[in-house]
């Protein structure tokens, strides 16, 4: 997994996105392992003509179908996607149980630094309401981490 | 009530410390976060990096130990 590589392509075409899902949650101070990267996009065709230009470099295949080519029709047909790239996997959706689309997301992000490269990461409140969204036991350990976390930050700023 | 306006609620130190009982009988590792809270972004993410490596070595190296052992 190359996070830097992926964080810099995507600015470097100017695609509005949020980092959302386990890695926001690593960003944002959980101990938590994951394999993949997670973003919620904004859908709409500048958007999509800048992602487009992003994954060029990092030669996406959509994995269910690895013969449909991830381009523009792909983007206006499908809402979420689950990419292989040179960069790892990477998820894109456009939708985020429990948030909403990229309009909802982005009012509940933080801006971060990460590598001399400037996003917007999801607040840990945000990551609590999608984590409890979904209702998974696989999350629970991780929703918990969330919840200390945010107590936690809470308990050092009084 | 959505999750993040009840933790908007959490002010009194009762309430932080029922999470944080909640969280140690989960088995929620509070000193690891703690530790975590202190560190910039970057490094955060040097040391997810430096675990998933080894998660990656374990997870190539377990097929090798079992044939040495069958």
């Amino acid at each position: 997994m190359n996070p830097e590589a992926v964080i810099t392509a995507l600015n470097t075409h100017k695609v509005r996105y949020v980092i959302v899902g386990g890695f926001a949650a690593v960003l944002q101070g959980a101990r938590y392992i994951t394999q993949d990267i997670d973003f919620c996009y904004a859908r709409d065709d500048e958007n999509f003509k800048n992602i487009l230009q992003a994954f060029s470099e990092l030669h996406p295949i959509i994995r269910p179908n690895p013969t449909v080519p991830f381009d523009l029709i792909a983007l206006q047909n499908n809402t979420n996607f689950t990419l292989d790239t040179d960069a790892g996997e990477i998820d894109l959706m456009g939708y985020i149980d429990g948030l909403g689309d990229y309009a909802e997301v982005v009012k509940r992000a933080d801006e971060f630094e990460v590598r001399g490269q400037t996003c917007q990461v999801l607040s840990l409140e945000g990551l609590i309401d999608s984590k409890s969204a979904l209702n998974r036991r696989k999350d629970f350990q991780l929703l918990e981490e969330l919840k200390t976390l945010n107590a936690l930050r809470k308990q050092s700023k009084d | 009530m959505i999750t993040s306006q009840i933790a908007e609620q959490l002010e009194s130190p009762e309430d932080l410390k029922h999470i944080l009982d909640e969280a140690r009988k989960a088995g929620v590792d509070i000193e690891g976060l703690k530790h975590n809270l202190s560190l910039t972004p970057d490094q955060r993410l040097d040391q997810f990096l430096k675990a998933l490596a080894w998660l990656e070595w374990a997870q190539q190296a377990r097929p090798a130990t079992r044939t040495h052992e069958s």
